[in-house]
């Protein structure tokens, strides 16, 4: 009998439109849920912000432009800051530090975390209580102090801050996956790619870590969140880079400046806003994205 | 993902007789089950009794409201539901969830509700001491004594198994439809027996239903069904389960697979798995017609092939 | 045990000396019991025994029955056979090595000749796999047919071997678009792509439809005869094991209760549990009347292990004796094995 197609690249194909379909089966779901639609919005239109920095921002955040202090008006949209900068294109120039920051730190969070959770999870014995044992060291200890500690020992600068989430963000992927993978371990697929002779790399790769993705995804999602939160907190408390301001550092200003005390509302309102919108998109994809990944949570 | 209908149950009739034990048999996705959830009006969402009659004591149930069938549901027929008895909440006491039902139904007090209880453990065989123990504490086919006990807990006169002794030990299985054919005779009660396994139906059930793909292929006494069988499927699902007696032979399988109830074939539904199938299957629906005492059958060639079938041979 | 014996099933159409492929020797399994809190300060250790000095063999070509109820013991039995699970002691012989004494790369290396069935044909293959590459991961892994022509050749051959024909249109498929009997079949295909010469299967038609079933154990049975396969088949069903399988060994809770050809523990069983178990099983016909052994309470957990002969406190038959003393597993017939004490009153 001949073989007309080799069923590899058959497959190569067949696999193609099949994860093809799986996406317009999920992009068809998440269209219907005007949550997720919402949060798409927000997040894309922050990235658009920061994408079209130099064309949207009517001045340099750097450069002093105007008096200092000067209220929301056509020319200075959020006013200006103590030494006359315009608030707005810093607003707008933040958005790159922030997203940055957020979607780097939680992707090295969840990509660390993942490592020690599957490492634990599929070994077992010794290696896992080591490996655990020192997550719960690092879940004991509260973040916020650690955080400071660990800026104030690597200075300033964006990636020592993202290098600081990272640090701290981690245990709690690496405990769900190890969890997860656990329970995959003991799953009769798994158990049949030992007997079939396969080595460990190739079990985890082959068969816990796709299995362990819509987890790990869904987490990713809400790491972002923290990220970008952990980012303003560790700003606002001035442990953020002055030469690349992200919407934290324009608030840690506005403290210094003494924008709450005087009232200058303009200058604290708008980047909290964009924080809080920014954090809400993320967290209604991450919503909505559950609902799909996780049948069982969709409502009929 | 579009949705799709399945035609879960097609055309089904059976009386069932006071004091007798009828089975149910078939595979997984026959329509067993679904008959047995549309007699309690407990279909799952998403599932419509179309039309057809349930009677009971002189009334259609499928005309009642759901406020009408609580008062039938337990007090007149009860179920014990596959799997049941792993389902029991494991940090209420079982004396406690058998009263509960007692309560809900009847109204009465807590106190009388687990007397009432108590008696009943007694009744299927339990010791009336162990009311206040969890679930954890009892082997799973005391377990199933309590699902049985809960099931009797408002003398109902009808009761449905679905698959009650599938997951027990066969010593402990045994022991159960013992359980359940003493019962039937000192409470003169009325079971519905579900399973797929022809052997546990060969020796607890007076009639059986076999059926196939939603519809009923032959419902007949289980001496005719089994001895003097009509439908080509009946024959063959026999034929899958190997005995532990009487001649060691190898048997033919039937080719191929149950269908998709979302499209199922034409014409007969047997017919693409069916030796004996001619375009008449392919095109026609089987009529289902008496062809015996009590014995009915869905087979357009059943006159021919009777003596190829279970009955012509050993 | 004597090292001569005859097939029994005739489909082999060998009659004669077989060799003997696996050799099982006093193999245990316990796992270590973790008693809460407790358990974090007390050093004595607490353990499960879940399989007690197994011994037997498997000639070449023969389907051998590991047979028993839930918590017997037979699925980690063979587990700790194929290494899945960790043995405590005893020695597992095949192609001249011991398994229990190979490291994990040696062991890795001799898989190839030994395969496994799952039970759940849902849950033992790779639900984002397609086929294909369910059946050709094997062949990756063992470096087995190198180029990508041979291995398609392999799978191919494999599909057909199960029926699942067209191959190619098989082969392209994913695991939710087949059926629980085609998937099963996948998983048989899977464990003869690497050509093995022993296959244990674990009740592998448990989960499926009764019209199924038999379909795949008339599909073992071909293959075994194709290809001499030699099979341990796991189950608790013993009108099965008498349908598909030439010896049988009943376990319970963890120890050999009988051993010998199935024919004969069907029709003539020795040991109480084994008559018990026979009697109990219910016929497919409702003429035909047999009186049932009734077992008193359940399988107890083998963390409550009795003393004595396990089966004493369920037993018709106990008699003190049966508490104190551990039955030895004896000969009592030509290949025929019961731990009885009361053996000689069983014999007829």
């Amino acid at each position: 009998m001949t073989i007309q197609e080799t069923p590899a690249s058959q497959i190569k194909e067949d696999r193609f439109w099949l994860y093809r379909r799986k996406l317009g089966d999920f992009w068809r779901l998440f269209r219907r849920s005007s949550l997720g639609k919402l949060g798409l919005a927000l997040v894309l239109s922050f990235v658009m912000l920061a994408l079209a920095a130099p064309w949207i921002a009517p001045f340099d955040p750097f450069t002093f432009v105007g008096d200092p202090f000067l209220k929301p008006s056509s020319t200075y949209i959020f006013g200006t800051d103590q030494v006359g900068r315009d608030i707005f294109s810093r607003v707008i120039y933040g958005t790159r530090i922030s997203l940055l920051v957020g979607l780097v730190a939680s992707a090295m969070t969840v990509c660390l975390g993942t490592l020690v959770g599957l490492v634990a999870g599929y070994l077992g014995g010794r290696i896992d209580n080591l490996l655990m044992r020192i997550t719960d060291l690092f879940i004991i200890i509260p973040a916020l102090p650690l955080m400071l500690i660990m800026a104030a020992i690597l200075g300033k600068g964006v990636q020592n801050i993202i290098i600081v989430i990272a640090v701290i963000g981690w245990t709690a992927t690496a405990r769900m996956v190890r969890s997860q993978t656990m329970s995959l371990k003991e799953r009769p697929f798994t158990e049949a790619s030992r007997a079939i002779g396969s080595t460990d790399l190739h079990t985890i790769s082959r068969h816990i870590v796709p299995n362990v993705f819509p987890l790990v995804f869904a987490n990713g999602m809400i790491a972002i969140v923290d990220a970008i939160l952990s980012e303003a907190g560790l700003s606002f408390l001035g442990f953020g880079d002055p030469s690349r301001p992200s919407w934290g550092m324009v608030l840690y200003f506005a403290n210094t400046a003494g924008a709450t005390v005087n009232g200058y509302w303009w200058y604290i309102v708008p980047p909290g806003i964009c924080i809080m919108l920014l954090v809400m998109g993320f967290a209604f994809v991450s919503y909505s994205t559950d609902q799909i990944l996780n049948p069982r949570l969709r409502r009929r | 993902m579009q949705e799709a209908v399945a035609q879960a149950v097609d055309n089904v009739s059976f009386t069932l007789k006071k004091g007798e034990t009828l089975g149910l048999a078939g595979e997984s996705g026959c329509g067993k089950t679904t008959t047995a959830l549309s007699i309690m009006k407990l279909l799952p969402r998403g599932g419509t009794i179309l039309n057809g009659e349930i009677i009971l004591d002189g009334e259609d149930l499928v005309k009642k409201t759901d406020r009408e069938m609580n008062a039938i549901r337990w007090k007149k027929i009860a179920i014990v539901f596959q799997g049941a008895m792993n389902a029991l909440n494991p940090v209420i006491r079982v004396g406690d969830q058998v009263a509960e039902a007692i309560v809900e139904k009847e109204k009465v007090a807590k106190s009388e509700a687990w007397q009432r209880a108590r008696s009943l453990f007694e009744l299927v065989g339990l010791d009336s001491a162990r009311v206040v123990d969890y679930p954890h504490e009892f082997s799973g086919g005391m377990r199933q004594r309590v699902m049985i006990a809960m099931a009797l807990a408002c003398n109902p006169s009808i009761v449905i198994a679905d698959e009650p002794v599938t997951a027990l030990d066969v010593v402990v299985q045994t022991r159960i439809l013992e359980l359940l054919k003493d019962l039937q005779r000192k409470l003169n009660l009325s079971v519905i027996l579900i399973t797929h396994d022809l052997s546990v139906i060969a020796e607890t059930c007076d009639r059986v239903a076999i059926m196939y793909a939603g519809k009923i292929a032959e419902l007949g006494s289980v001496t005719d069904v089994y001895k003097d069988s009509w439908h080509p499927y009946t024959d063959a699902l026999i034929s899958a389960f190997p005995s532990i007696i009487g001649p060691k032979r190898r048997f033919d399988s039937i080719p191929g697979d149950p269908p998709d109830l979302t499209m199922p074939p034409s014409g007969c539904r047997f017919h693409p798995r069916c030796p004996w199938q001619d375009e008449t299957c392919q095109m026609q629906d089987p009529e289902y017609r008496n062809v015996g005492v009590d014995h009915f059958v869905a087979c357009h060639h059943s006159e021919k092939l009777r003596s190829r079938l279970r009955g012509g041979k050993v | 045990m004597p090292p001569q014996r005859e097939t029994a099933f005739k489909a082999s159409g060998r009659e004669g000396l077989t060799a003997e492929l696996l050799h099982v020797e006093n193999l245990s399994v316990w796992f270590a019991a973790r008693t809460g809190f407790s358990g974090l300060f007390s050093t004595k250790q607490d353990w499960v025994h879940a399989v007690d000095d197994v011994s037997f063999s498997v000639r070449k070509g023969e389907v051998m029955c590991l047979a028993g109820e839930s918590g017997s013991g037979k699925t980690t039995t063979a587990r700790a056979i194929l290494g899945l699970t960790k043995a405590r002691s005893g020695s597992v012989k095949f192609a001249d090595k011991d398994l229990l004494t190979l490291s994990k790369g040696d062991m890795r290396k001799l898989r190839h000749k030994m395969q496994i069935i799952f039970q759940d044909p849902y849950e033992s293959i790779d639900p984002r796999m397609s086929v294909s590459e369910i059946l050709s991961e094997p062949l990756e892994v063992n470096k087995v047919a190198r180029s990508r022509r041979d291995r398609e050749d392999r799978v191919y051959k494999a599909l057909e071997d199960v029926r699942l024909l067209p191959p190619h249109e098989f082969a392209r498929r994913f695991p939710h678009e087949l059926s629980g009997g085609q998937r099963q079949r996948v998983a048989i295909a899977r464990a003869l792509v690497l050509q093995p010469e022993l296959l244990l299967a674990d009740e592998p038609v448990s989960m499926l439809d009764a019209s199924i079933r038999v379909q795949i154990l008339n599909l073992l049975l071909d293959l075994r005869e194709e290809y001499d396969l030699t099979f341990i088949y796991i189950t608790h069903d013993l009108a099965q094991a008498r349908y598909i399988g030439n010896e049988i060994v009943i376990m319970y809770l963890g120890k050999m209760m009988e051993y010998g050809p199935v024919e004969d523990a069907v029709s003539k069983p020795v040991h109480p549990y084994t008559k018990a178990l026979i009697s109990n099983v219910p016929v497919p016909d409702p003429t035909i009347k047999h009186d049932k052994i009734p077992v008193k309470g359940e399988t107890p957990s083998a963390l409550d292990m009795p003393s004595g002969c396990r089966f004493h406190p369920r037993c018709p038959y106990a008699e003190e004796i049966c508490r104190t003393k551990e039955p030895e597993f004896a000969k009592v017939g030509r290949d025929r094995f019961s731990a009885c004490h009361f053996n000689d009153r069983w014999i007829s």
